[in-house]
C-alpha cells in the first residue's frame, strides 16, 4: 500500500499546535500534532508535507 | 516383714521412705523424670497421639508445627510466622491483612491475558518497525513484514482458565544480524510500579509468570529494562515440549540503582525476545548497565518460517513467588487499556460519538468524551469508516470527507474538526453520528 504524504491543515481558532492528515487508499484518515513523535520521524526521513488550503473568509 | 501401712486403711500421708522401692522408681515422660510427690508442670520431647482438647486454652509460643493440625477454633495473639504453605479449608477472619505483595491488583501488566484488542478486534496484523497489537503489547523490530501478530492465532485451545492469547507467527526463516531485534514489549507506566522502590536501596524482589507455547522448543529470552534502556535484566526460560503450553515463572531482584519512572513515563518495560542479535543480548539473571533486551544464546522464533510463539497470563508482581494470576473483570480490564488508547467502535448504525457545533455549512467541531482519564492528551486520530453530523433540521450533514484532530485535547476528552459535509448551519448545535456502523475513532498518543 502506497504510503498518502501528510497535509498541513489551516490553524484553528485556540490551536496552538498545528495538526497534519492523511487519507489512506483503503479509506482510513490518519492525523496528529506536528509534534507527535511518527510525523517528527517522517519528518526526519526527508519528507515535505503538502500546504494548507487556503480557508475563505 | 509386716507392712507398715496399708493403703486402704491410711489415714495420713504415706512417706515415701516406707513404701516398697519401685513406688520411688522415677517415670520418665519424654525426657523429664516423674516421681510420686512432684508436680511437674512442663515435659520435654513428648510425642502426643491422637490428643483432643475440649476446653481451656492452649498457647503455643516460638513453636514450630509441622504435618497436620487440625484446629477448630485457632486465636492467636501473638506475632506467629508460617514459612511454608497454608491451606485451610474453612473461613479466616481477620481484624486486618497484609502481604508482602496484595490481595487485589497484584498483576502490574495491564491486559496479560490478552483478552482486549481494540485496534484489531482480533484481525491480523503484520509487524512493522513499530506496532501496538492487542492492548498494551507493541512489537518493536528492526526490520518490517517478518510476522504476524493475531489474537487467537491458529485457533489453539488456550491453557485452562483463559480464553485468549497472543499468537505470533513468523512470516519467513529470517536471519537475525548482530543488531537485528524482534521483540514484544509491555511499558508499564511508573504510576504503577512506583511502590517496587527500584533505583533505591529498598528495591523489591519482583517475579515475571506466563504461560507460553511454540512450535520451536529450547531457551528463550526476554528483559526488563528502564525508560532510558540504561539497566537492564536479561532473562531465560525454557519451553522443553513444542506445541505445549508451559507455564514460566522468571523472579528478578529489585534494582538498586539506575533511574526508574515513578510517573507518567514508562517505569518498566517488559520484554520478549522473538529474535535478538548479539548487540542487544546479555547474561541471563543479572542486572547490566547495557541496553539488554533478551538473553545471550536465545532461540530466535523469526529465524524459522511458520514458526509459532503464543503467550498468555503474563503477570508481573511483587515477591518472590508466582501466585495465580490476578483475573480482574472485564470492564476493568479494558478501562485500564483505555487510559492508552481511547477507541470509540461502532458495529451498529447511528451510533452517537460525541457533540458540538456546526462552525461553517461544511464542517463541525466535536468533543469526544473519554471513557476514563489518558494518560497524557492524545496526539493524534486514526479514523476508519464514515461518520456525519445530525442537523437540528433533523437530516444529516453527509459523510465528511475529512475527520481530523482539533484544538483543545486534554486528558478528559478529545475535539474532533470534521470538515467536507453539506447542510450545516453555522452555530447550531449537532452530534457527530456513524450512519452505517463498523466505523472507529482511535485517539493515539497516550500509549507509552
Amino acid at each position: 500500500m502506497t504510503i498518502p504524504i501528510w497535509k498541513l491543515l489551516p490553524a484553528q481558532p485556540m490551536q496552538t499546535t498545528q495538526v497534519v492528515w492523511r487519507a489512506w487508499p483503503d479509506g482510513k484518515q490518519e492525523s496528529c500534532l506536528v509534534t507527535a513523535e511518527e510525523y517528527v520521524k517522517w519528518l526526519a526521513e526527508g519528507n515535505t508535507p503538502l500546504p494548507a488550503d487556503e480557508v475563505s473568509e | 516383714m509386716a507392712v507398715p501401712n496399708i493403703f486402704g486403711s491410711a489415714t495420713a500421708a504415706i512417706p515415701l521412705s516406707q513404701l516398697d522401692t519401685n513406688f520411688a522408681t522415677p517415670v520418665t515422660i519424654g525426657n523429664t523424670a516423674v516421681q510420686l510427690g512432684n508436680t511437674v508442670t512442663s515435659f520435654g520431647n513428648v510425642t502426643l497421639t491422637n490428643v483432643t482438647i475440649s476446653s481451656g486454652n492452649v498457647t503455643i509460643t516460638g513453636a514450630n508445627v509441622s504435618g497436620t493440625a487440625n484446629v477448630s477454633t485457632l486465636v492467636v495473639t501473638g506475632s506467629e510466622t508460617v514459612s511454608g504453605n497454608t491451606a485451610v479449608t474453612g473461613n479466616i477472619t481477620a481484624s486486618a491483612f497484609t502481604s508482602t505483595s496484595t490481595f487485589g491488583f497484584r498483576n502490574r501488566i495491564i491486559n496479560g491475558a490478552m483478552v482486549i484488542d481494540q485496534r484489531n478486534a482480533g484481525a491480523s496484523v503484520t509487524s512493522t518497525t513499530g506496532i501496538y497489537t492487542l492492548d498494551r503489547w507493541y512489537c518493536l523490530n528492526s526490520v518490517t513484514s517478518k510476522y504476524t501478530v493475531q489474537q487467537n492465532a491458529g485457533s489453539i485451545t488456550p491453557p485452562a482458565g483463559f480464553t485468549n492469547y497472543l499468537g505470533v507467527t513468523s512470516s519467513a526463516a529470517t536471519s537475525v544480524g548482530s543488531t537485528d531485534y524482534y521483540v514484544l514489549r509491555q511499558a508499564i507506566e511508573g504510576f504503577n510500579c512506583a511502590d517496587f522502590a527500584w533505583g533505591t536501596a529498598s528495591a523489591a524482589t519482583v517475579t515475571l509468570s506466563f504461560k507460553v507455547y511454540s512450535s520451536l522448543t529450547g531457551t528463550f529470552g526476554g528483559a526488563v529494562q528502564n525508560n532510558t534502556s540504561a539497566r537492564s535484566y536479561p532473562f531465560s526460560y525454557t519451553i522443553s515440549s513444542a506445541n505445549t503450553w508451559t507455564t514460566v515463572s522468571v523472579t528478578i531482584p529489585g534494582d538498586t540503582s539506575g533511574t526508574w519512572q515513578t510517573g507518567n513515563l514508562t517505569g518498566i518495560f517488559v520484554y520478549f525476545g522473538l529474535g535478538v542479535g548479539s548487540t542487544y543480548s546479555g547474561t541471563a539473571g543479572s542486572w547490566s548497565g547495557s541496553n539488554f533486551i533478551s538473553a545471550t544464546g536465545a532461540t530466535s522464533v523469526v529465524g524459522t518460517n511458520t514458526a509459532t510463539f503464543y503467550i498468555t497470563g503474563v503477570q508481573l508482581e511483587k515477591g518472590s513467588t508466582a501466585t495465580s494470576f490476578d483475573y480482574r473483570p472485564y470492564g476493568t480490564e479494558l478501562a485500564l487499556c483505555q487510559r492508552y488508547l481511547p477507541c470509540f467502535n461502532f458495529s451498529a448504525a447511528n451510533g452517537s460519538l460525541g457533540s458540538g457545533f456546526a462552525s461553517a455549512t461544511t464542517s463541525a467541531l466535536i468533543n469526544c468524551v473519554f471513557p476514563v482519564q489518558v494518560r497524557t492528551p492524545a496526539t493524534g486520530i486514526l479514523v476508519t469508516g464514515s461518520f456525519n453530523a445530525y442537523t437540528v433540521a433533523g437530516g444529516n450533514s453527509g459523510n465528511f470527507t475529512s475527520i481530523a484532530l482539533a484544538a483543545g485535547q486534554s486528558a478528559y476528552s478529545g475535539a474532533l474538526n470534521c470538515t467536507g459535509g453539506s447542510g450545516l448551519t453555522a452555530a447550531q448545535g449537532t452530534f457527530l453520528l456513524s450512519p452505517a456502523g463498523n466505523s472507529q475513532i482511535q485517539f493515539t498518543g497516550c500509549e507509552l
